[in-house]
């Protein structure tokens, strides 16, 4: 079995222990594991009910169970009645089928399965400590093996007699003992895990079934838990998450909060992994809607975690000190945690403190992990390699914490001077990460969910160190080809590619460009910008700022064009242009500019994504055109005039009544319409009052008002033409989960075409004109860039988009659209056409806010 | 189907605090100030611009509740000839002055008696033949009784007489007042005609959308001003108010402000104040000093910490903005007021304009202009 089996155990390699010591428990009193009905230890979701408590009557109930089992059969009737309550006024309707069950059972099978049932009551009784509280030492890696003996025997009896139960309760307990083996013993081999791993899953399997056939629900709860975890062990994410999502709703279902918090671990687990971040928002909060911070440490670490990988050490710490955790076993945790805070706020010797609190076991590694972290900020490098390069460090290391060794082991190589050495541990670092995408995206995609291994756990500080390296020995095309290669991966995944960029293809895009392109990674405390020119000279240059500096930078800028202070702008943008395009990397593209208008390619990720570059590229002569990263393959011819020939135009929905949502946009989409139009503009309907309209006359579809419904834009999208909408962009599309934003285009009748249904239609037009508010918006996912509107139609293979960097005035984007079409009609490109239309209006005087917003997406 | 407000299905207890953002919904609330849960109606308590608006709704409404108390039961009736006595009619006995104020404060809640005395108030149509006031003290041996009189003279003395709102007024006095002050408020808050010259605030530009949230104000400019035009306008003295965009499920907004050097890349130095509030604005305490600042919102969401985002802004000195606002100190108002908003809205010093606009009174246009949502 790979090492990246392992994988699972989240981030800081501790998020499953958590759950294992708990959640693999056999609970705190043996009967919890095997009652046929389990209590509801808090009661949630609905209302006091009168009468006895569910609690009353579940116990009751299985007091009741034990007398008939001891073939005390004057009980039915009882038992009857108190099952048929259960079911009518509690929504339990488990007992009928329990009952049943164990009425139609002979007294002799009765007999039989009370004496399984005892014997696997001594062996929990006797249970050992060491199980108990999740440990691994040296006595339980001895009685382990006779334990599982014992209840396989018992398993083997029962599961042959009618009375099942107290063999799927052995194989439970069984398979818990496995999983806890796979999580914790070091010593097996490959094949050794892979048996383990296979055993462990027959026998929550097998539990499973027996638990169904005796009718009983609430010990289902710990194999289907088993097999969320194990499906998640063996890298099968998606179903992993549905056993995990099974587990959830049973647990719901009987009011199990306990066990919802355990199933909610397992989702977060494979969140995390991911690098999920907003499916980790989503999961946190529905958490904290049945558990308190109090109650559950799990909610507190999750959230910490989720503030420090999101960059927000300062609200971690915050948040991390006011839930200080009262067990010694979270409080490790809650040491480490704090650590890292505290590391990133650049507190040295607190980060030292806390991990030094943390100690000792079991979370030795994550704690030297931390102390070379801390040891590296202060200087220390050589250190940092004689203890990372240590064989016990380094034996039987999860690929994750392996991930994090090499990235800091190439650090530190590269303040040491020694280049080729950063390199090796940075691109083995890069290789482990993208072996754990792979794997992941594979599978996540399927149900939509996001996958961003190195934005996430693994972090994008790796790239910029090995970009950085690179360019040190003078690689500077390689460098660019490792920041685009291990960017923005699901550009080029869904075309079914190969994720990583051929210098080839890299040299391809560059020579399309009469300026070549330019390509930046921002990492968490640095940055590196590769421009690579048309005819393959290329140069890497590192940027001595990080993540959260660039995001205040870009953040500062668009808020002064929003806010219209020109003077403050353009102070902010000449500072930003200076630092991200530094003066080596302005040079060589100043140097190839010449007469007539020079188009150059910004593959933008990160922070950068949401820099308005049109605002600093005012010069005419330098056409801007923009990528989130390479798709696929080479760049391929531009789009001819024929193929911007016959227009789709379409907007300006009405609500149900008929009333015009957005008044502007009928004029501009007439207007478009009419510019575009051949012979028989007579018939396009004109002037302000149009409502509704059907039109075709030869290089023009107009659908607006109410024929600008869903069949109207799937047929748009299908077309292969050129498509300009109008409408607004809807928030609240039909769920928060999911990779890309929750948004889509507004169409009549109060009803939306949404960012996921663009994606399935599979657009592949070359230009698409995205008139409605924040187009180029979306889901920000860290090393995978803005996940909305616009990456639906790019990963569909739509050649041009023309979207909206913030909301834009409604005469102003009229203004615009005009402009931008009369351009494309002139013959311009799509890059060139937008670069006229913002000349235009800011050569009227119309603020940045008005035209700075327009960005054309696309190669042309 | 969502219930129209006032509606058979219309539930104030439904309305939440991200509604306050709305005008429309912002007045239900008000109006059905006291069947509101007890959260939202902390919020409208502390909310800058709805918050006085309730204030004067509850003055009103103990107003009315005081006055009400007045009208509590009158106690029992004096004698119909102490009414007699007291309405003066023919040939009506002295009264002590303390037994005369007495049957007073009993008029003015007992509409029964009142009605009493008010038929005496008019002196009855002469009779064809009226019996002289010795006939009629000889013919009963004795004051004639009010039902006698009422029976002897048939049903003309039964007529309300047209003195009788005169007479009532004392009564009445109170619920016209809160008839007229109830009238009023509505008329400030719905009546006032749209167009008014004075009443015209700036208008935010129609935008294709609107993701100026969650950290709204303040933004860009804020002023800081001269003694001269704090003295004429004290809005703009004082700490700046924090207004974010109501979060889902928030229980508590966090706001640290830091200063920053004067550059793009400048990181934030350490926070200088530091507010917490349960509601989606807080006020600053202390003014700023003019430089670069950055505020960051954290919020409290089922306990869980989340950090929205941050956003800048520039304490700006501007002495000649400053004084054309101290040069309105003598102008009446509200076009004092509403002169100083658009100064400052259209130099960008929208937190300071927003101040101002929270001091007017109450209008359709105010609430407009005051919930406008920065688009962009």
């Amino acid at each position: 079995m790979a090492r990246a089996e392992r994988v699972g155990l989240g981030s800081l390699g501790i998020g499953l222990l958590i759950v294992l010591s708990n959640g693999l428990r056999p609970a705190g009193s043996q009967a919890r594991g095997r009652e046929p009905i389990a209590s509801s230890v808090a009661t949630q979701g609905k209302g006091p009910v009168a009468g006895p408590s569910v609690e009353a009557d579940i116990a009751e109930f299985n007091g009741l169970l034990g007398r008939l089992r001891g073939n005390d059969e004057s009980v039915v009737p009882a038992m009857r009645e108190l099952a048929e309550r259960l079911c009518n006024v509690h929504d339990r309707c488990d007992g009928k089928d329990i009952l049943t069950f164990y009425v139609g059972m002979s007294p002799e099978d009765r007999a039989r399965g009370l004496e399984e049932q005892a014997r696997y009551d001594e062996i929990m009784t006797k249970r050992p400590t060491p199980w108990n509280e999740g440990q691994n030492d040296e006595d339980w890696t001895i009685l382990r093996g006779p334990v599982v003996e014992q209840f396989r025997a018992i398993a083997e009896r029962s599961l042959r007699q009618p009375d099942v139960f107290p063999g799927a309760s052995a194989l439970s307990s069984c398979a818990v003992i496995e999983t806890d083996r796979l999580r914790s013993d070091y010593s097996l081999d490959e094949e050794g895990r892979r048996e383990l791993l296979a055993s462990a899953r027959e026998d929550a399997l097998a539990s499973l079934s027996g638990f169904q056939k005796c009718g009983m629900l609430t010990p289902r709860l710990q194999p289907m838990w088993l097999l969320g975890y194990l499906h998640m062990v063996a890298g099968e994410s998606v179903l992993a998450r549905r056993a995990f999502r099974d587990c959830l709703a049973l647990a719901r279902r009987l009011r199990r909060p306990d066990r919802q918090e355990m199933a909610f671990q397992g989702l977060i687990d494979l969140a995390k992994e991911a690098g999920d971040y907003p499916e980790l928002h989503l999961l946190l909060d529905q958490l904290a809607s049945f558990r308190t911070l109090a109650e559950s440490w799990l909610l507190v670490r999750e959230q910490a975690l989720l503030l420090e990988n999101e960059d927000l050490a300062e609200s971690s710490s915050q948040f991390l000190l006011g839930h200080r955790p009262s067990t010694p076993s979270d409080l490790g945790q809650w040491h480490v945690l704090l650590g890292g805070a505290l590391l990133r706020q650049g507190n040295l010797n607190g980060a030292r403190e806390q991990y030094a609190l943390a100690q000792p076991l079991p979370l030795s590694r994550v704690v030297t992990l931390g102390m070379a972290s801390v040891d590296l900020r202060a200087g220390n490098a050589e250190r940092v390699l004689e203890q990372l390069s240590k064989p016990e460090f380094r034996k039987d290391i999860y690929p994750y914490e392996e991930t994090l060794a090499l990235q800091l082991c190439g650090d530190a190589a590269l303040r040491l001077g020694q280049s080729g050495e950063a390199i090796r541990n940075l691109d083995r670092a890069l290789r482990i990460s993208g072996q754990m995408q792979a794997r992941l995206a594979i599978q996540r995609d399927s149900i939509g969910a996001a996958t961003s291994v190195l934005g996430g756990p693994v972090g994008l500080n790796t790239l910029a160190l090995l970009a950085e390296a690179r360019g040190r020995i003078g690689d500077h095309l390689e460098a660019a080809r490792a920041i685009e290669s291990w960017q923005s991966w699901s550009l080029r995944k869904a075309n079914g590619a190969n994720v990583e960029i051929s210098t080839e293809n890299l040299l391809s895009w560059a020579h399309s460009m009469d300026l070549g392109l330019v390509t930046w990674v921002v990492g968490a405390d640095s940055t590196v910008v590769a421009h690579v020119a048309p005819d393959g000279s290329s140069e890497a240059v590192p940027i001595h700022h990080g993540l959260r500096a660039i995001e205040a930078a870009v953040r500062r800028l668009n808020e002064a064009i929003r806010g219209s202070d020109g003077v403050l702008a353009e102070r902010l943008a000449s500072q930003i242009g200076a630092e991200i395009l530094p003066q080596r990397i302005a040079a060589r593209i100043a140097s190839l500019g010449g007469s007539g208008r020079k188009r150059v390619l910004f593959l933008v990720h990160g922070p950068l994504e949401r820099l308005p570059l049109e605002f600093l590229c005012r010069n005419e002569r330098v056409v801007p055109l923009v990528l989130p990263g390479l798709p696929d393959g080479e760049p391929g011819a531009p789009v001819a005039p024929r193929d911007l020939a016959n227009w789709n135009v379409l907007g300006s929905p009405v609500d149900s009544a008929g009333r015009s949502l957005l008044p502007g946009a009928s004029e501009e989409l007439v207007a478009i319409a009419a510019l575009h139009k051949t012979t028989s503009v007579e018939s396009i309907p004109s002037g302000k009052t149009v409502q509704a309209g059907d039109t075709e006359v030869p290089g023009v579809r107009l659908r607006v008002g109410s024929a600008f419904d869903r069949q109207s834009l799937a047929a748009a999208l299908q077309s292969r033409a050129p498509m300009h909408i109008a409408t607004h962009l809807r928030h609240g599309c039909g769920g928060a989960e999911g990779r890309l934003a929750d948004v889509g285009l507004e169409l009549s009748g109060d009803d939306v075409f949404c960012a996921g249904e663009i994606l399935e239609s599979r657009p592949q037009l070359p230009l698409a004109v995205l008139a409605a508010c924040e187009t180029a918006e979306g889901r920000f996912l860290d090393a995978q860039g803005l996940q909305g509107l616009a990456r639906a139609f790019l990963e569909s293979g739509t050649r041009n988009l023309l979207v909206t960097l913030w909301p834009v005035e409604d005469q102003a984007a009229r203004r615009f659209a005009e402009e931008f079409h009369r351009a494309l009609i002139a013959g311009e490109r799509p890059s060139e056409a937008a670069t006229s239309a913002r000349a235009a209006l800011r050569s009227a005087g119309l603020p940045a806010a008005d035209w700075a917003a327009f960005r054309l997406i696309g190669r042309d | 189907m969502k219930a129209p407000p006032n509606g058979p299905g219309f539930d104030p207890r439904q309305l939440s605090i991200e509604d306050l953002r709305d005008p429309g919904k912002a007045e239900e609330a008000l109006a059905h100030w006291d069947e509101l849960a007890p959260a939202l109606l902390t919020a409208i308590e502390t909310h800058p611009q709805h918050g006085p608006r309730l204030a004067k709704l509850r003055r009103a409404d103990r107003w009315l509740a005081t006055r009400a108390q007045t009208l509590r039961p009158a106690g029992p009736c004096p004698s119909p000839e102490e009414l007699y006595d007291y309405g003066r009619g023919p040939g009506y006995g002295p009264l002590s002055s303390v037994r005369k104020s007495e049957i007073e404060r009993h008029l003015a809640r007992c509409g029964e008696c009142e009605g009493i005395v008010e038929t005496l108030a008019t002196p009855p149509p002469v009779p064809l033949e009226a019996p002289s006031r010795e006939e009629v003290l000889t013919a009963g041996g004795e004051r004639p009784r009010s039902g006698d009189r009422n029976a002897a003279d048939g049903s003309e003395f039964g007529k309300r007489p047209a003195r009788r709102r005169l007479r009532s007024l004392p009564r009445l006095v109170p619920l016209l007042v809160a008839a007229s002050l109830i009238l009023a408020l509505g008329v400030w808050i719905a009546l006032i005609p749209s167009g008014s010259e004075t009443l015209i605030f700036p208008q935010a530009p129609l935008l294709r959308g609107s993701s100026g949230g969650p950290l709204f104000f303040p933004r860009d400019r804020v002023l800081h001003a001269t003694a001269e035009a704090k003295a004429a306008f004290p809005a703009l003295a004082g700490g700046l108010m924090f207004e974010i965009e109501p979060q889902a499920n928030a229980t508590m907004y966090r706001v640290d402000v830091a200063r920053h050097g004067d550059d793009a890349f400048a990181a934030v130095e350490q926070s200088i104040v530091k507010l917490e509030s349960a509601l989606p604005f807080v006020k600053a305490t202390e003014e700023l000093a003019p430089g670069h600042y950055t505020w960051v919102l954290r919020v409290v969401v089922r306990g869980l910490l989340q950090e929205p985002g941050a956003r800048d802004f520039e304490v700006v000195e501007d002495a000649e903005l400053c004084k054309q606002l101290a040069e309105l100190v003598s102008r009446p108002e509200p076009g004092r007021s509403l002169t100083a908003v658009r100064m400052l809205h259209e130099q960008g010093y929208l937190s300071d304009a927003r101040a101002i606009a929270r001091t007017m009174p109450p209008s359709r246009e105010l609430d407009t202009y005051l919930g406008q949502v920065p688009g962009r």
